[in-house]
Protein backbone atom coordinates (compact mmCIF):
# COMPACT_ATOMS: atom_id res chain seq x y z
CA UNK A 1 0.00 0.00 0.00
CA UNK A 2 2.69 2.41 1.02
CA UNK A 3 4.33 2.57 -2.39
CA UNK A 4 1.09 3.76 -4.02
CA UNK A 5 0.92 6.89 -1.94
CA UNK A 6 1.58 10.01 -3.95
CA UNK A 7 0.36 12.43 -1.32
CA UNK A 8 2.28 12.18 1.92
CA UNK A 9 1.76 13.61 5.39
CA UNK A 10 4.78 15.67 6.36
CA UNK A 11 5.76 16.60 9.90
CA UNK A 12 5.66 20.42 9.94
CA UNK A 13 5.69 21.20 13.65
CA UNK A 14 6.46 19.44 16.93
CA UNK A 15 6.13 20.40 20.58
CA UNK A 16 5.98 19.10 24.13
CA UNK A 17 4.56 20.52 27.33
CA UNK A 18 5.22 19.24 30.84
CA UNK A 19 3.15 20.51 33.80
CA UNK A 20 4.63 22.17 36.89
CA UNK A 21 4.05 19.63 39.70
CA UNK A 22 7.16 17.55 40.40
CA UNK A 23 7.31 14.17 42.15
CA UNK A 24 10.90 13.06 42.75
CA UNK A 25 12.02 9.59 43.81
CA UNK A 26 12.76 11.08 47.23
CA UNK A 27 9.09 12.17 47.46
CA UNK A 28 8.03 8.58 46.71
CA UNK A 29 10.50 7.13 49.22
CA UNK A 30 8.74 9.17 51.88
CA UNK A 31 5.33 7.57 51.29
CA UNK A 32 5.94 4.18 49.66
CA UNK A 33 8.03 1.09 50.34
CA UNK A 34 10.57 1.98 47.68
CA UNK A 35 13.96 3.62 47.19
CA UNK A 36 15.56 5.95 44.68
CA UNK A 37 17.97 3.17 43.71
CA UNK A 38 15.17 0.63 43.22
CA UNK A 39 13.22 3.00 40.96
CA UNK A 40 16.24 4.14 38.94
CA UNK A 41 17.66 0.65 38.39
CA UNK A 42 14.32 -0.82 37.30
CA UNK A 43 12.85 2.07 35.32
CA UNK A 44 15.50 4.77 34.68
CA UNK A 45 13.11 7.37 36.14
CA UNK A 46 14.22 10.13 38.54
CA UNK A 47 11.18 12.41 38.46
CA UNK A 48 7.72 12.70 36.96
CA UNK A 49 5.31 15.64 36.74
CA UNK A 50 1.70 16.26 37.59
CA UNK A 51 -1.02 18.72 36.75
CA UNK A 52 -1.96 21.39 39.29
CA UNK A 53 -5.54 21.48 40.65
CA UNK A 54 -8.02 22.57 37.99
CA UNK A 55 -6.00 21.21 35.09
CA UNK A 56 -6.60 17.95 33.22
CA UNK A 57 -6.12 16.43 29.78
CA UNK A 58 -7.83 19.22 27.83
CA UNK A 59 -5.51 21.90 29.17
CA UNK A 60 -2.43 19.73 28.64
CA UNK A 61 -3.49 19.05 25.05
CA UNK A 62 -4.19 22.72 24.41
CA UNK A 63 -0.75 23.79 25.68
CA UNK A 64 1.08 21.24 23.50
CA UNK A 65 -1.24 21.89 20.55
CA UNK A 66 -0.67 25.63 20.69
CA UNK A 67 3.10 25.15 20.76
CA UNK A 68 2.99 22.66 17.85
CA UNK A 69 1.00 25.13 15.73
CA UNK A 70 3.58 27.80 16.58
CA UNK A 71 6.36 25.39 15.64
CA UNK A 72 4.62 24.80 12.29
CA UNK A 73 4.26 28.55 11.73
CA UNK A 74 0.51 28.39 10.97
CA UNK A 75 -2.48 28.21 13.26
CA UNK A 76 -5.03 26.56 10.97
CA UNK A 77 -5.74 22.85 10.59
CA UNK A 78 -8.57 20.75 9.14
CA UNK A 79 -8.65 18.14 11.88
CA UNK A 80 -7.56 17.45 15.45
CA UNK A 81 -6.77 13.92 16.60
CA UNK A 82 -6.15 13.46 20.32
CA UNK A 83 -4.57 10.27 21.63
CA UNK A 84 -5.39 9.77 25.28
CA UNK A 85 -6.19 7.04 27.79
CA UNK A 86 -7.29 9.71 30.25
CA UNK A 87 -10.02 11.71 28.52
CA UNK A 88 -11.61 14.39 30.69
CA UNK A 89 -14.88 12.44 30.60
CA UNK A 90 -15.89 8.99 29.33
CA UNK A 91 -18.26 10.83 27.01
CA UNK A 92 -17.88 12.98 24.93
CA UNK A 93 -14.41 12.95 23.41
CA UNK A 94 -11.95 15.60 24.61
CA UNK A 95 -10.63 16.57 21.16
CA UNK A 96 -13.59 18.85 20.19
CA UNK A 97 -13.03 20.90 23.35
CA UNK A 98 -9.33 21.11 22.54
CA UNK A 99 -10.09 22.31 19.01
CA UNK A 100 -12.51 24.91 20.37
CA UNK A 101 -10.08 26.12 23.03
CA UNK A 102 -7.38 26.52 20.35
CA UNK A 103 -9.81 28.60 18.25
CA UNK A 104 -9.56 26.23 15.31
CA UNK A 105 -13.21 26.55 14.31
CA UNK A 106 -15.62 23.72 13.53
CA UNK A 107 -12.95 21.27 12.37
CA UNK A 108 -13.12 17.48 12.59
CA UNK A 109 -11.96 16.38 16.02
CA UNK A 110 -11.86 13.00 17.70
CA UNK A 111 -10.05 10.99 20.36
CA UNK A 112 -8.04 7.84 19.84
CA UNK A 113 -7.83 5.28 22.64
CA UNK A 114 -4.78 3.05 22.33
CA UNK A 115 -3.10 3.85 25.67
CA UNK A 116 0.70 4.01 25.31
CA UNK A 117 0.55 3.21 21.58
CA UNK A 118 -2.03 5.98 21.17
CA UNK A 119 0.22 8.50 19.48
CA UNK A 120 1.14 6.13 16.63
CA UNK A 121 -2.52 5.21 16.16
CA UNK A 122 -3.45 8.92 16.11
CA UNK A 123 -0.58 9.62 13.74
CA UNK A 124 -1.92 6.96 11.38
CA UNK A 125 -5.36 8.61 11.49
CA UNK A 126 -3.76 11.96 10.57
CA UNK A 127 -1.67 10.40 7.82
CA UNK A 128 -4.76 8.62 6.50
CA UNK A 129 -6.85 11.81 6.44
CA UNK A 130 -4.17 13.60 4.44
CA UNK A 131 -3.47 10.66 2.10
CA UNK A 132 -7.19 10.30 1.39
CA UNK A 133 -7.42 13.99 0.62
CA UNK A 134 -10.02 15.02 3.17
CA UNK A 135 -7.55 17.08 5.17
CA UNK A 136 -4.53 19.16 4.22
CA UNK A 137 -3.34 19.88 7.75
CA UNK A 138 -3.89 17.82 10.89
CA UNK A 139 -2.95 18.49 14.51
CA UNK A 140 -2.07 15.20 16.24
CA UNK A 141 -1.80 15.41 20.03
CA UNK A 142 -0.96 12.93 22.76
CA UNK A 143 -2.01 14.14 26.22
CA UNK A 144 -2.32 12.26 29.50
CA UNK A 145 -3.29 12.93 33.10
CA UNK A 146 -2.19 9.63 34.58
CA UNK A 147 -1.95 11.18 38.04
CA UNK A 148 -5.76 11.02 37.97
CA UNK A 149 -5.91 7.24 37.43
CA UNK A 150 -2.81 5.92 39.18
CA UNK A 151 -3.18 4.69 42.76
CA UNK A 152 -0.69 6.83 44.71
CA UNK A 153 -0.15 3.87 47.08
CA UNK A 154 0.65 1.36 44.32
CA UNK A 155 4.42 1.29 44.15
CA UNK A 156 4.38 -0.59 40.85
CA UNK A 157 2.60 2.16 38.94
CA UNK A 158 2.99 5.31 41.07
CA UNK A 159 6.73 5.37 40.43
CA UNK A 160 6.34 5.09 36.66
CA UNK A 161 3.65 7.36 35.29
CA UNK A 162 3.57 11.13 34.81
CA UNK A 163 1.39 13.79 33.20
CA UNK A 164 2.40 15.59 29.99
CA UNK A 165 1.42 16.37 26.42
CA UNK A 166 3.13 16.35 23.06
CA UNK A 167 1.90 17.24 19.59
CA UNK A 168 2.82 17.36 15.93
CA UNK A 169 1.35 19.18 12.96
CA UNK A 170 1.08 17.21 9.74
CA UNK A 171 0.67 18.88 6.32
CA UNK A 172 0.15 17.47 2.85
CA UNK A 173 3.40 17.12 0.97
CA UNK A 174 5.65 14.94 -1.10
CA UNK A 175 6.65 11.38 -0.05
CA UNK A 176 10.31 12.12 -0.78
CA UNK A 177 10.73 15.26 1.29
CA UNK A 178 12.22 15.23 4.81
CA UNK A 179 9.48 14.90 7.40
CA UNK A 180 7.26 12.67 5.24
CA UNK A 181 5.80 9.98 7.48
CA UNK A 182 6.93 6.66 6.02
CA UNK A 183 5.50 3.19 6.55
CA UNK A 184 3.40 2.65 9.67
CA UNK A 185 2.73 -0.77 11.20
CA UNK A 186 0.07 -1.18 13.89
CA UNK A 187 -1.07 -4.25 15.79
CA UNK A 188 -3.20 -5.40 18.70
CA UNK A 189 -3.91 -8.45 20.84
CA UNK A 190 -7.11 -8.17 22.84
CA UNK A 191 -6.64 -11.58 24.42
CA UNK A 192 -4.31 -9.83 26.86
CA UNK A 193 -6.55 -6.84 27.60
CA UNK A 194 -6.25 -7.51 31.34
CA UNK A 195 -2.50 -6.85 31.51
CA UNK A 196 -3.01 -3.07 31.61
CA UNK A 197 -6.48 -1.96 32.66
CA UNK A 198 -8.80 0.14 34.77
CA UNK A 199 -11.45 -2.47 35.61
CA UNK A 200 -14.18 -0.12 36.83
CA UNK A 201 -16.08 2.80 35.35
CA UNK A 202 -16.71 1.42 31.87
CA UNK A 203 -19.84 -0.15 30.45
CA UNK A 204 -18.77 -3.70 31.33
CA UNK A 205 -18.57 -3.10 35.05
CA UNK A 206 -21.62 -0.81 35.06
CA UNK A 207 -23.74 -3.24 33.03
CA UNK A 208 -22.81 -6.05 35.42
CA UNK A 209 -24.16 -3.83 38.23
CA UNK A 210 -21.39 -4.99 40.50
CA UNK A 211 -19.89 -2.82 43.20
CA UNK A 212 -16.25 -2.34 42.25
CA UNK A 213 -13.37 -2.47 44.70
CA UNK A 214 -11.79 0.97 45.23
CA UNK A 215 -8.62 -0.32 43.54
CA UNK A 216 -10.65 -1.19 40.43
CA UNK A 217 -10.93 2.53 39.68
CA UNK A 218 -7.16 2.76 39.36
CA UNK A 219 -4.75 1.64 36.66
CA UNK A 220 -3.61 -1.95 37.16
CA UNK A 221 -0.60 -3.34 35.36
CA UNK A 222 1.16 -6.73 35.29
CA UNK A 223 4.67 -5.44 34.70
CA UNK A 224 6.58 -8.62 33.90
CA UNK A 225 4.11 -9.88 31.33
CA UNK A 226 3.89 -6.44 29.76
CA UNK A 227 7.68 -6.29 29.48
CA UNK A 228 7.85 -9.54 27.55
CA UNK A 229 5.10 -8.60 25.10
CA UNK A 230 6.45 -5.06 24.75
CA UNK A 231 9.91 -6.14 23.76
CA UNK A 232 8.79 -8.73 21.24
CA UNK A 233 6.00 -6.67 19.65
CA UNK A 234 7.96 -3.44 19.35
CA UNK A 235 10.98 -5.21 17.90
CA UNK A 236 8.85 -7.10 15.38
CA UNK A 237 6.88 -4.07 14.15
CA UNK A 238 10.07 -1.99 14.05
CA UNK A 239 11.75 -4.62 11.87
CA UNK A 240 8.80 -4.54 9.47
CA UNK A 241 8.96 -0.75 9.24
CA UNK A 242 12.72 -0.82 8.61
CA UNK A 243 12.15 -3.25 5.75
CA UNK A 244 9.22 -1.34 4.27
CA UNK A 245 11.25 1.88 4.48
CA UNK A 246 13.94 0.26 2.34
CA UNK A 247 16.41 0.71 5.20
CA UNK A 248 18.73 -1.62 7.04
CA UNK A 249 19.24 -1.49 10.81
CA UNK A 250 22.48 0.44 10.19
CA UNK A 251 20.46 3.19 8.48
CA UNK A 252 18.57 3.98 11.69
CA UNK A 253 20.18 7.16 13.06
CA UNK A 254 17.77 7.51 15.97
CA UNK A 255 15.47 5.05 17.69
CA UNK A 256 12.56 6.68 19.54
CA UNK A 257 10.60 4.18 21.58
CA UNK A 258 7.66 4.90 23.84
CA UNK A 259 9.23 5.87 27.17
CA UNK A 260 7.72 3.09 29.28
CA UNK A 261 10.86 2.01 31.02
CA UNK A 262 14.50 2.66 30.10
CA UNK A 263 15.21 -1.07 30.20
CA UNK A 264 12.49 -1.89 27.68
CA UNK A 265 13.88 0.74 25.31
CA UNK A 266 17.38 -0.70 25.67
CA UNK A 267 16.12 -4.26 25.25
CA UNK A 268 14.32 -3.30 22.02
CA UNK A 269 17.44 -1.53 20.73
CA UNK A 270 19.58 -4.59 21.56
CA UNK A 271 17.07 -6.93 19.96
CA UNK A 272 17.09 -4.85 16.76
CA UNK A 273 20.85 -4.31 16.82
CA UNK A 274 20.60 -0.51 17.08
CA UNK A 275 23.58 0.86 19.06
CA UNK A 276 22.58 2.29 22.44
CA UNK A 277 24.04 5.73 21.59
CA UNK A 278 21.36 6.08 18.90
CA UNK A 279 18.52 5.56 21.34
CA UNK A 280 16.64 8.73 22.33
CA UNK A 281 15.54 9.02 25.95
CA UNK A 282 13.91 11.54 28.27
CA UNK A 283 12.28 9.11 30.71
CA UNK A 284 14.62 10.14 33.54
CA UNK A 285 12.88 13.52 33.75
CA UNK A 286 9.28 12.79 32.74
CA UNK A 287 8.53 9.11 33.47
CA UNK A 288 6.04 7.18 31.36
CA UNK A 289 3.59 9.69 29.89
CA UNK A 290 1.66 7.15 27.79
CA UNK A 291 0.29 8.70 24.57
CA UNK A 292 2.24 11.92 25.19
CA UNK A 293 5.51 10.04 25.36
CA UNK A 294 6.63 9.87 21.71
CA UNK A 295 5.85 13.45 20.59
CA UNK A 296 7.34 14.75 23.85
CA UNK A 297 10.47 12.64 23.27
CA UNK A 298 10.78 13.95 19.72
CA UNK A 299 10.34 17.56 20.84
CA UNK A 300 12.79 17.23 23.74
CA UNK A 301 15.38 15.44 21.59
CA UNK A 302 15.16 17.91 18.71
CA UNK A 303 15.29 20.90 21.08
CA UNK A 304 18.38 19.41 22.75
CA UNK A 305 20.14 18.79 19.41
CA UNK A 306 19.96 14.99 19.79
CA UNK A 307 17.72 14.80 16.73
CA UNK A 308 18.88 16.67 13.63
CA UNK A 309 17.62 17.43 10.15
CA UNK A 310 17.89 14.39 7.84
CA UNK A 311 18.31 11.90 10.69
CA UNK A 312 16.48 8.68 9.85
CA UNK A 313 14.16 8.09 12.80
CA UNK A 314 12.45 4.85 13.80
CA UNK A 315 9.47 5.16 16.16
CA UNK A 316 8.00 2.29 18.19
CA UNK A 317 5.38 2.09 20.92
CA UNK A 318 3.52 -0.49 22.95
CA UNK A 319 0.80 -0.38 25.57
CA UNK A 320 -2.54 -1.51 26.93
CA UNK A 321 -4.99 -3.19 24.61
CA UNK A 322 -2.61 -4.71 23.94
CA UNK A 323 -1.78 -2.30 21.15
CA UNK A 324 1.51 -1.45 19.50
CA UNK A 325 3.07 0.05 16.42
CA UNK A 326 6.08 1.44 14.62
CA UNK A 327 6.72 4.12 12.01
CA UNK A 328 9.61 5.85 10.29
CA UNK A 329 10.48 9.27 8.99
CA UNK A 330 13.45 11.36 7.98
CA UNK A 331 13.63 14.26 10.41
CA UNK A 332 12.70 17.60 8.79
CA UNK A 333 14.13 21.07 9.31
CA UNK A 334 11.74 22.07 12.07
CA UNK A 335 12.00 24.21 15.20
CA UNK A 336 10.88 22.01 18.08
CA UNK A 337 9.31 23.71 21.08
CA UNK A 338 9.68 21.87 24.38
CA UNK A 339 8.35 23.61 27.49
CA UNK A 340 8.99 22.00 30.86
CA UNK A 341 7.16 24.40 33.15
CA UNK A 342 8.69 22.96 36.32
CA UNK A 343 12.06 24.27 35.23
CA UNK A 344 10.64 27.78 35.57
CA UNK B 1 22.35 -28.59 30.66
CA UNK B 2 23.38 -26.91 33.92
CA UNK B 3 26.70 -25.89 32.40
CA UNK B 4 24.95 -24.48 29.31
CA UNK B 5 22.60 -22.40 31.44
CA UNK B 6 25.57 -21.28 33.49
CA UNK B 7 27.43 -20.05 30.42
CA UNK B 8 24.27 -18.27 29.27
CA UNK B 9 24.25 -16.43 32.59
CA UNK B 10 27.92 -15.50 32.34
CA UNK B 11 27.83 -14.52 28.66
CA UNK B 12 24.48 -12.81 28.27
CA UNK B 13 23.81 -11.59 31.80
CA UNK B 14 27.44 -10.81 32.74
CA UNK B 15 27.17 -12.70 36.03
CA UNK B 16 30.56 -13.83 37.33
CA UNK B 17 31.00 -17.61 37.54
CA UNK B 18 31.76 -17.65 41.25
CA UNK B 19 28.30 -16.23 41.97
CA UNK B 20 26.56 -19.11 40.20
CA UNK B 21 25.73 -22.33 42.06
CA UNK B 22 22.95 -24.92 41.63
CA UNK B 23 21.13 -23.57 44.67
CA UNK B 24 21.49 -19.90 43.64
CA UNK B 25 18.21 -18.01 43.68
CA UNK B 26 17.31 -15.32 41.17
CA UNK B 27 18.01 -12.80 43.91
CA UNK B 28 21.46 -14.33 44.56
CA UNK B 29 22.17 -13.92 40.86
CA UNK B 30 21.07 -10.28 40.96
CA UNK B 31 18.17 -10.93 38.57
CA UNK B 32 15.28 -8.60 39.41
CA UNK B 33 11.75 -8.98 38.05
CA UNK B 34 12.46 -7.63 34.56
CA UNK B 35 15.75 -9.50 34.33
CA UNK B 36 13.87 -12.72 35.18
CA UNK B 37 11.73 -12.13 32.08
CA UNK B 38 14.91 -11.68 30.05
CA UNK B 39 16.21 -14.92 31.56
CA UNK B 40 13.03 -16.79 30.54
CA UNK B 41 13.29 -15.35 27.02
CA UNK B 42 16.97 -16.33 26.80
CA UNK B 43 16.17 -19.90 27.93
CA UNK B 44 13.45 -20.13 25.27
CA UNK B 45 15.77 -18.85 22.56
CA UNK B 46 18.80 -20.83 23.71
CA UNK B 47 17.14 -24.20 24.25
CA UNK B 48 14.09 -24.08 21.97
CA UNK B 49 11.57 -24.60 24.77
CA UNK B 50 8.60 -22.65 26.03
CA UNK B 51 9.05 -21.28 29.51
CA UNK B 52 7.19 -18.42 31.14
CA UNK B 53 8.56 -15.75 33.44
CA UNK B 54 6.02 -16.89 36.07
CA UNK B 55 7.62 -20.35 36.03
CA UNK B 56 11.11 -18.93 36.36
CA UNK B 57 10.06 -16.70 39.26
CA UNK B 58 8.12 -19.47 41.03
CA UNK B 59 10.92 -22.06 40.73
CA UNK B 60 13.33 -19.39 41.94
CA UNK B 61 16.37 -21.70 42.25
CA UNK B 62 18.72 -22.30 39.34
CA UNK B 63 18.78 -26.13 39.69
CA UNK B 64 14.96 -26.26 39.59
CA UNK B 65 14.85 -23.97 36.57
CA UNK B 66 17.43 -26.14 34.78
CA UNK B 67 15.36 -29.21 35.63
CA UNK B 68 12.27 -27.65 34.03
CA UNK B 69 14.20 -26.72 30.89
CA UNK B 70 15.44 -30.32 30.68
CA UNK B 71 11.90 -31.70 31.09
CA UNK B 72 10.54 -29.37 28.43
CA UNK B 73 13.33 -30.23 26.06
CA UNK B 74 12.71 -33.96 26.44
CA UNK B 75 8.99 -33.48 25.92
CA UNK B 76 9.47 -31.51 22.71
Amino acid sequence: MDHNRTRAAVLAGVAGWVPPGTVTNADLEARLDTTDDWIRSRTGIAERHTVPPGMATRELAVEAGRLALKSAGRDDVDAVVLATATPDRLCPATAPEVAAALGLGPVAAHDVAAVCAGFLYALSAGVGAIAAGFADRVLVIGAETFSAIVDPQDRNTAVIFGDAAGAVVLRAGDPDEPGAIGPIRLGSDGTHSDLIQIPAGGARQRAARTVPEPSDHHLQMQGRKVYRHAKERMAQSAREVIERSGWTVEDVDRLATHQANARISEAVADELGVPRDRVLSNIEHVGNTSAASLPLLLADSAAAGRLRTNDRVLLAAFGGGLAWGAASLTWPDVTALAVHTYRG
Amino acid sequence: MYESVKSLLTNEFKISEDRIAPDSTLEDLGLDSLASVEFALALEKGFGVEITDDEVVELERLDRIVELVERRKQAS
